[in-house]
């Protein structure tokens, strides 16, 4: 099932809101919504905050633009998403190391995260 | 207790039970017709209980508390700071948005570290509390300061904390996990409210007496382990700390599975289970990226990047990042944005005609649709260009351009109706109306109905300074 995905920015919220409500009503057991959702988070890139040269406070497009469809697609993810079709490398190769890693069992759990506030950085 | 099992979630509630609690003497001191309008608004979350001026008197103190309790959220509301820049963290109804609606978007904490040297520490201070961007007709900005002790000497974070209270009046979090540190930091900015971080299960005691002795509100940090969080709240409940934040521990990578899993797993005990005790706010800490021995830059902002953004739609209350790139942090503001956004309320806006700048009778006449993000992003290009127009926005029942021109809820025969209605031929002495460029398909239709030349304009409204500049005034008036 194609639900829509539309850019961050752009409605975003709606999509997301729409997978989690299909998921849900069909692990719930709605016969109709119990098949595998597709996203085209490649619609990240219509976000003008995605592509356009904006004031340098706003940082390079290189780094903005494919953070802003990896964090479409992982947002969408969360909601449930099951095949995504993307653009760009960098947002590729992060969607699949976070699938991988949501994807192991019982994964260790990191020590000394409490850390943080003694760091030097 | 037995009363807290019984509470009503936020849809069972209905207005009834609110208006039972009231004066009824529909006094309209409120604002609204009557009590049960009053209570019915503060039902949809649109209104609070104390926003109706009688019953906080002495004479409904049972009510007002009856009402209080009726009325309260699952996850606490707690209070970060004074005045007019508190921070109100947590305060959620529903483990889904589509259940109700959020409340309190997550604030966005950037840390100061007190090995700073005065200049640098002054310029990030300055740069986390000037960073905003406009959205859609609404500033997003940056909304606390985390200070972080690194370098155990309680005199070097007094004065570290002391050089950023002066800069600044943004809500602060004193992060230490070392009690005379603390308070060491607390003593000068005592009536700032500023939150405590962090309770552990080795320092509860002292951080307990300072939250009580400052009147602040107190994070309870045990990094993945639910367990021991939920029983130091209980210890510190008991203690008497009411204003609590929980940690459950961020982990960026490896953990990052985990640590949106235990998020969700306190959410979940607290709405499908009712465990009070794990109702408070929580807190996330993307900042622990930085604990990587990765050593490009880039990198670590882009895990931190998007473990804030994935903490965001899983349930963080509240959030302490480092890197200060726009890159980074512009996609958190609108997500957060649009997250919190009431999914009850159809995102459109008045339809009608909006004059910018000065026109004249040969200014040019755009039209638009009234789905609110197209709407806001093409005012805000028409202004930040200073371009002197009418702009037509035309009823397309809240679909964007592209949706509203798919499901014919813009048609050629809207636009001709738009134009009509509006007197637009009044306005201006020419007969060009400029659409939007994805609707281009309609043009030829448009024309037909409407009779006016219809000149395409940009598929994006970015586009617009540009277009004017090779296309008005049109060619064949």
């Amino acid at each position: 099932m194609d639900l829509t995905t539309v850019a961050l920015g752009y409605g975003l919220e709606y999509s997301f809101t729409i997978h989690e409500r299909a998921r849900h009503a069909a692990l719930m057991g709605d016969t109709e919504l119990q098949q595998p959702t597709i996203s085209a988070s490649t619609n990240a890139w219509a976000a003008r905050e995605a592509w356009m040269k904006m004031d340098k406070k706003y940082g390079s497009r290189v780094l903005r633009g494919p953070l802003w469809e990896t964090i479409n697609a992982l947002t969408l993810l969360l909601a449930g998403v099951d095949i995504f079709m993307m653009m760009h490398p960098a947002a590729i190769r992060t969607c699949k190391d976070t699938i991988r890693m949501f994807a192991e069992k019982d994964a260790p759990v990191p020590e000394g995260v409490a850390r943080w506030v003694t760091m030097k950085i | 207790m037995s009363e807290r099992e019984q509470k009503k979630t936020i849809k069972e509630i209905s207005p009834i039970d609110v208006y039972k609690l009231l004066p009824k003497t529909n006094c309209k001191e409120c604002g609204e017709a009557n009590c049960m309008a009053f209570a019915t608004r503060v039902v949809n979350g649109e209104l609070a209980v104390d926003n109706c001026p009688p019953v906080t008197k002495e004479e409904y103190r049972v009510n007002f508390s009856r009402l209080e309790d009726l009325m309260a959220p699952q996850v606490r509301t707690i209070v970060v700071g004074t005045g007019d820049r508190v921070m109100k963290l947590g305060g959620k109804y529903v483990l889904y948005r589509h259940e109700f609606t959020y409340s309190n978007p997550t604030p966005i904490a950037i840390d100061v570290s007190d090995d700073l040297p005065e200049d640098e520490c002054t310029a990030r201070v300055r740069a986390v509390a000037d960073f905003a961007y406009n959205y859609i007709g609404r500033e997003l900005r940056l909304d606390a300061i985390a200070i972080r002790s690194t370098r155990h000497d309680p005199a070097a974070f007094a004065s570290a904390v002391t050089s950023v209270a002066a800069l600044t009046d943004l809500p602060l979090i004193l992060c230490t996990y070392d009690a005379a540190n603390m308070a060491a930091g607390l003593a000068h900015i005592r009536e700032r409210r500023p939150l405590l971080y962090a309770a552990t299960k080795d320092n509860w005691k002292e951080m307990a007496e300072l939250a009580l002795r400052y009147g602040c509100p107190l994070v309870v940090s045990a990094p993945h382990d639910i367990a021991l969080l939920r029983s130091m709240v209980k210890t510190l409940v008991e203690y008497g700390v009411v204003d609590l934040v929980l940690d459950p521990g961020t982990a960026v990578e490896p953990g990052l599975s985990g640590t949106i899993h235990t998020f969700s797993q306190i959410r979940r005990a607290v709405f499908a289970d009712g465990d009070e005790l794990l109702g408070y706010p929580l807190l996330g800490t993307p900042i622990t990226a930085w604990l990587s021995p990765e050593i490009s830059h880039e990198l670590i902002q882009w895990k931190e990047a998007c473990a804030a953004s994935m903490l965001l739609s899983r349930y963080a209350d509240l959030l302490i990042i480092h890197s200060l790139e726009g890159w980074v942090l512009l996609p958190q503001l609108i997500w957060r944005f649009n997250i919190y956004t009431d999914p009850r309320k159809p995102v459109s806006v008045d339809t009608g005609v909006r004059t910018f700048g000065s026109p004249g009778k040969d200014a040019p006449v755009l039209i638009t649709t009234n789905y609110a993000l197209t709407y806001f992003t093409v005012e805000s290009d028409i202004k930040s260009a200073g371009i002197d127009c009418f702009l037509i926005v035309v009823d397309t029942g809240g679909n964007s351009v592209e949706s509203a021109v798919a499901g014919r809820y813009l048609n050629a025969e809207s636009m001709a109706a738009a134009l009509k209605d509006n007197k637009i031929a009044e306005l201006v002495n020419h007969r060009h109306l400029i659409i939007p460029g994805l609707a281009a398909r309609l043009s030829g239709e448009t024309e037909e109905a409407s009779g006016w030349h219809v000149l395409v304009g940009p598929k994006d409204s970015s586009g617009i300074p540009a277009f004017l500049k090779a296309h008005w005034p049109p060619k064949n008036p």
